[in-house]
């Protein structure tokens, strides 16, 4: 079923969008929320939840792009849940990996993040990375939003690891100085 | 800040960037594509030169050149006959006249077309279709719907779906002369939905206010029809099958066959045809390891063409509630008037050649791995709403690594598709160029 078929039965309020949702992006969930969750049961949990929280959303929402939208979401729920448990840097995740990478872009300062208004910062990052090169744009986001495994990155781009690892070295370099400049209470 | 409010900040990443990246796998094989692409473009246009049709002298291959000149033929009632038209002449050589057909790509349309399953012989279906089919045409038709860009359909024919609402009734035995209604919003739901889209700034899409449906109701059956022609069945109360039947959501095959054989005795008024022909598919599993199938039933008789077209757009499905009763059926049988033509098709193993160079359509997220995992191969007709033909393709079901987050032994095989129209007659023979949804 066509994406905007999908949001339509969402708007309809027909249960069948639930159905067609998990049919379409159940596997594409699952493999986000697997990067940041250890249990299996806490993944299907967040799927779950991710589809009741696309049903109370959709409308008054009607996203141009479903899998991003519900990727989000996803990934927002999977992030709370790790919080919630008190258990962020643990597990041994692609997630718990990539915050020990992004703790060269911050100071570990005291500022929380309601203080940070991570909107902001979101907005900032999606303007430096406009600045990058493509590959580097598309490395970093799979790197950092999808959380994909440096070894997957260095098959798909055909590259070394060595060199995925120096290339997100540079980034969050350069992703520091954007945040110090823009005074992101980094 | 934290780092972890960092990775949080990426949720509030722009949606395109994130959609880029998620599309683009590696931009090596896109620089290729767009050479390809260039050239194949420039060939074409020096080889058609502004011609929409073509006579195209080939070296002459008995599988992809029919030996009769071929034409469209359907009958009075818009069914497609297999007919093909004698020729005067001899075998000059030449491939039949026929309109250039475009592909298009499946941009926007489906989230992702994989089935998870231990072994690939766990996906069943009813397709008639085999490797060893001897065939060397199949038509084309046009799909005589126009979409709006907010997916809603453009004119519908409401006295066809008048027709084809009242055919369904009477088969049914439903008192044909009660009046027939429609879904159009009445006035408190318009200003409702106005509302809607005022309080996110937005405008009402143009059609959201028409009827989309026509409907009749009778006796415990409600019947509705949209533009596509597809009238589904409401039973209410739900009908309930005999004691010894299995006919839940999660039936295994043995007891969806067994509750088929009496769907098909009970309603065999409604499955009027010369060879009513059953069809289970599914097999595949869901994020619960549960097993899904559903049945259909088919025309199974005449040519293996024509039993390939009523395969495909042809069928009616029976659908079960919670409670494992007869919930709805639904019927299936678009308008397929509009006959393009008879195309030549490729074989599969052709179309296995095409796929493995790269020239396939895809909702898959990851390129096509290689030819050793390829698992099955099908010919379908891909009938999408929003495609300007409705044209056969093969589909390869290609086992895919997605998850590396998976712990049971569950493979996921990705569909590839393949025009099996030959690709003299394609205008953009398509090229996986990364994208997602391509």
């Amino acid at each position: 079923m066509l994406d905007d078929e999908v949001v339509a039965l969402y708007w309809q309020r027909d249960q069948t969008a639930i159905d067609e949702t998990e049919k379409n992006y159940g596997s594409y969930l699952m493999a986000i929320v697997g990067r940041i969750l250890p249990s299996r049961e806490d993944r299907e949990e967040v799927v779950n939840d991710t589809y009741l929280r696309a049903w109370n959303s959709i409308p008054p929402h009607r996203p141009r792009q479903l899998s991003t939208y519900l990727g989000k979401i996803a990934r927002q729920l999977s992030i709370d849940r790790l919080r919630k448990q008190g258990s962020l840097k643990r597990g041994g995740t692609e997630y718990a990996l990539s915050l020990t990478e992004l703790e060269e872009c911050v100071s570990g300062g005291d500022v929380t993040a309601e203080q940070a208004d991570l909107k902001q910062v979101g907005a900032v990052i999606s303007e430096w990375l406009y600045t990058q090169p493509v590959e580097k744009r598309n490395i970093f986001v799979r790197r950092y939003y999808f959380l994909e495994p440096i070894g997957k990155l260095a098959k798909d781009f055909g590259m070394s690891e060595e060199k995925v690892k120096s290339l997100l070295f540079r980034c969050r370099k350069s992703l520091k100085k954007a945040l110090d400049e823009e005074g992101c209470c980094v | 800040m934290k780092a972890e409010d960092l990775s949080e900040a990426m949720n509030f990443v722009d949606d395109d960037l994130i959609k880029t990246a998620e599309n683009g796998k590696n931009p090596h094989t896109g620089r290729r594509w767009l050479w390809w692409g260039s050239m194949a473009a420039c060939l074409a246009a020096a080889a058609f030169a502004g011609l929409r049709f073509a006579w195209i002298k080939m070296p002459v291959k008995e599988s992809s050149v029919p030996e009769k000149v071929s034409s469209a033929v359907s009958d009075d009632t818009g069914a497609v006959s297999s007919g093909i038209a004698e020729s005067s002449g001899e075998n000059s050589g030449l491939l039949p006249e026929l309109p250039m057909l475009t592909v298009g790509s499946l941009y926007g349309q489906n989230g992702y077309e994989g089935y998870d399953a231990y072994d690939i012989s766990e996906l069943v279906n009813g397709n008639p279709w085999t490797e060893d089919a001897d065939l060397s045409v199949l038509p084309v038709f046009r799909n005589p719907l126009t979409m709006l860009p907010n997916g809603y359909v453009a004119d519908s024919d409401m006295g066809q779906m008048r027709e084809v609402l009242l055919d369904v009734a009477a088969r049914l035995g439903m008192d044909t002369s009660l009046p027939i209604t429609d879904n159009a919003p009445d006035e408190e739901t318009r200003l409702q939905i106005e509302k809607k889209y005022e309080s996110v700034g937005m405008e009402v899409p143009e059609g959201t206010f028409a009827a989309t449906k026509l409907i009749l109701e009778d006796n415990g059956l409600r019947l509705e029809v949209d533009a596509e022609l597809t009238v589904d069945i409401d039973f209410d109360p739900a009908v309930s099958l005999p004691e010894e039947y299995s006919f839940t959501h999660f039936s295994s095959l043995e007891e969806k066959k067994a509750a088929a054989g009496w769907l098909a005795e009970t309603y065999s008024d409604l499955l009027s045809w010369e060879n009513p022909q059953l069809s289970i598919s599914g097999g595949d599993y869901n994020t619960s390891l549960q097993q899904k199938y559903d049945v259909e039933f088919f025309d199974g008789s005449g040519s293996l063409t024509d039993q390939i077209i009523h395969y495909n757009f042809c069928r009616t499905s029976f659908y079960c509630n919670d409670d494992g009763d007869l919930s709805l059926a639904r019927v299936r049988q678009p308008d397929l008037s509009e006959v393009v033509g008879e195309y030549p098709i490729i074989s599969a193993e052709e179309a296995k050649q095409l796929l493995l160079e790269g020239h396939y359509l895809t909702t898959v997220p990851v390129e096509m791995p290689g030819e050793e995992f390829i698992s099955k191969v099908e010919l379908v007709y891909r009938n999408d709403r929003s495609s300007e033909y409705f044209m056969p393709y093969y589909r390869f079901y290609v086992e895919i690594e997605l998850d590396e987050g998976k712990t049971n032994d569950l493979k996921s095989y990705g569909a590839y598709y393949v025009p099996a129209v030959s690709g003299e007659y394609l205008s953009d023979m398509p090229t996986w160029n990364g994208q997602f949804n391509s």
